[in-house]
């Protein structure tokens, strides 16, 4: 612990002798999630295709947690990434579903990795709304 | 010890007169009788309750008008810090009406033109002044030549006749020297533009150089996602055969998509970042969920060979930050 720090307590709570982390609304003794990049790729995924790979260069000096949603064209709902796509029975609970998987987020030192399936025939323009939070 | 020494520098503060009439510039000084002499010295640098080692008074009898010989007393106008004398002559009862000091001094002043005259040690005539509550370094004396009656009186050359020949002040003292001033003092920021924020890096890590975003646990010009509500829904699947599925919504009431993390309670009771899917001896699932600008919708499906009941319980944290596309 430092000898001096910032803090902020949730209402109730004595910022002097509060000891508990999660009653602190900020706390300089710990870590927070910083969004350090927060843009925006457009991934034109081909019909009938699996793991399509969008590279996009993240330009920081450290390998990112990144964190990330998507959108297909129209459509009014985000799906958040690894988002599975759940086949819904019976037809009345039916999560509208384009053929579009969003597999996964990849990062190293240089590059975040956008991965989709795409089982349809038709093509799609995704947009993926990503955060770079912390160094991983 | 220290020393005050002053020759009166102005017209205005030497004067005489006696009942209702002050004669503020003429070029005599006229004692005695019932006329009174005033000389207001500025800028004395005693403090209050300092001691007055000695002080006398020095001046010139005048080469024209009345000279007797004559004895008045040596005051002080009882003040503070002693007010201006009347700018003009005329018929007035300032200064001769201020209250005087206890203190007083005899001194005798000859009938020879033309002649320098010192006084005796008034020191208890300042002391008096200078011990008044009042009293603070950088404040003004006024010394009186106080009438004390007969029916002579005597010239003393005032500033407007002789600004060398004037009343001169001298105050020997020890006490701390003070001299009170009112200044004025302005400041800007030159560099207005410049906003250097809040920053803590984390141990090691030098705040004010370091630049590498990872390095600190708080940076103002870098966004944080923005806690806003938390909560919980279950979603049950009854009585499956073979294949079931369900959702259920709740209104998040932002008018915008906003970042959202979910954990879900899983079949086997386990708590796991959502999207997920798993399985256990007979039975498979997925469980997701989406989000529009009103809801958050949380998806569940369930396979296997069973008829069973299935519940979920989803944890959702809703952020402020919004998702733009």
């Amino acid at each position: 612990m430092s000898e001096y720090i910032i803090a902020a307590t949730k209402s109730t709570y004595d910022v002097n002798t509060e000891t508990d982390p999660n009653n602190f609304i900020f706390n300089s003794d710990y870590n927070t999630f910083k969004i350090i990049k927060n843009d925006l790729i457009t991934c034109n995924v081909i019909g009938s295709t699996d793991n399509q790979v969008f590279t996009r260069a993240h330009n920081l000096p450290f390998t990112p947690l990144v964190n990330g949603f998507y959108k297909d064209g129209s459509s009014s709902l985000i799906i958040p990434i690894n988002g599975v796509e759940v086949t819904m029975v019976p037809s009345g609970d039916v999560l509208v579903t384009t053929g579009i998987e969003f597999v996964s987020v990849k990062s190293d030192a240089t590059n975040i990795y956008f991965t989709f399936n795409n089982s349809s025939v038709t093509a799609h323009t995704i947009k993926v709304r990503y955060f770079c939070l912390e160094t991983i | 010890m220290s020393q005050y020494d002053q020759l009166i520098n102005t017209g205005r503060n030497d004067g005489c007169g006696g009942g209702t009439y002050y004669n503020s510039d003429s070029t005599y000084i006229w004692v005695g009788d019932t006329s009174n002499g005033f000389f207001r010295f500025l800028n004395i640098p005693v403090a209050n309750g300092g001691t007055i080692d000695s002080a006398y008074i020095e001046f010139y009898t005048h080469d024209w008008g009345s000279s007797n010989n004559i004895t008045c007393n040596i005051k002080a106008t009882d003040e503070d810090s002693a007010a201006e004398l009347p700018a003009s002559s005329g018929t007035q009862t300032d200064p001769m009406a201020r209250a005087r000091t206890t203190a007083s001094v005899s001194i005798n002043i000859p009938a020879t033109r033309n002649t320098k005259v010192t006084s005796g040690d008034i020191k208890s005539v300042i002391q008096e002044i200078v011990d008044r509550p009042g009293w603070s370094g950088g404040g003004n004396i006024c010394i009186v030549i106080e009438a004390i009656g007969g029916s002579s009186q005597n010239d003393l050359q005032p500033y407007e006749y002789s600004s060398t020949k004037c009343m001169r002040l001298v105050i020997n003292y020890t006490s701390t020297s003070t001299y009170t001033k009112s200044l004025e003092a302005s400041a800007s920021i030159t560099k207005s533009n410049t906003d250097y924020g809040l920053k803590i890096t984390k141990p090691t890590y030098e705040v004010d150089t370091d630049d590498n975003p990872s390095h600190f646990i708080f940076d103002s010009s870098l966004g944080t996602l923005k806690y806003f509500t938390t909560g919980s829904v279950d979603l049950e699947l009854v009585d499956v055969e073979y294949q079931g599925s369900d959702s259920v919504a709740i209104n998040h009431n932002l008018g915008y998509i906003p970042y959202v993390e979910v954990y879900v309670q899983n079949y086997l009771d386990e708590w796991e970042p959502c999207p997920s899917v798993g399985s256990g001896a007979s039975v498979f699932w997925q469980l997701t969920y989406a989000i529009t600008t009103t809801q958050i919708i949380f998806y569940a499906s369930v396979y296997g060979d069973f008829t069973e009941t299935f519940s979920f319980t989803f944890k959702y944290f809703i952020f402020k930050n919004e998702l733009t596309f």
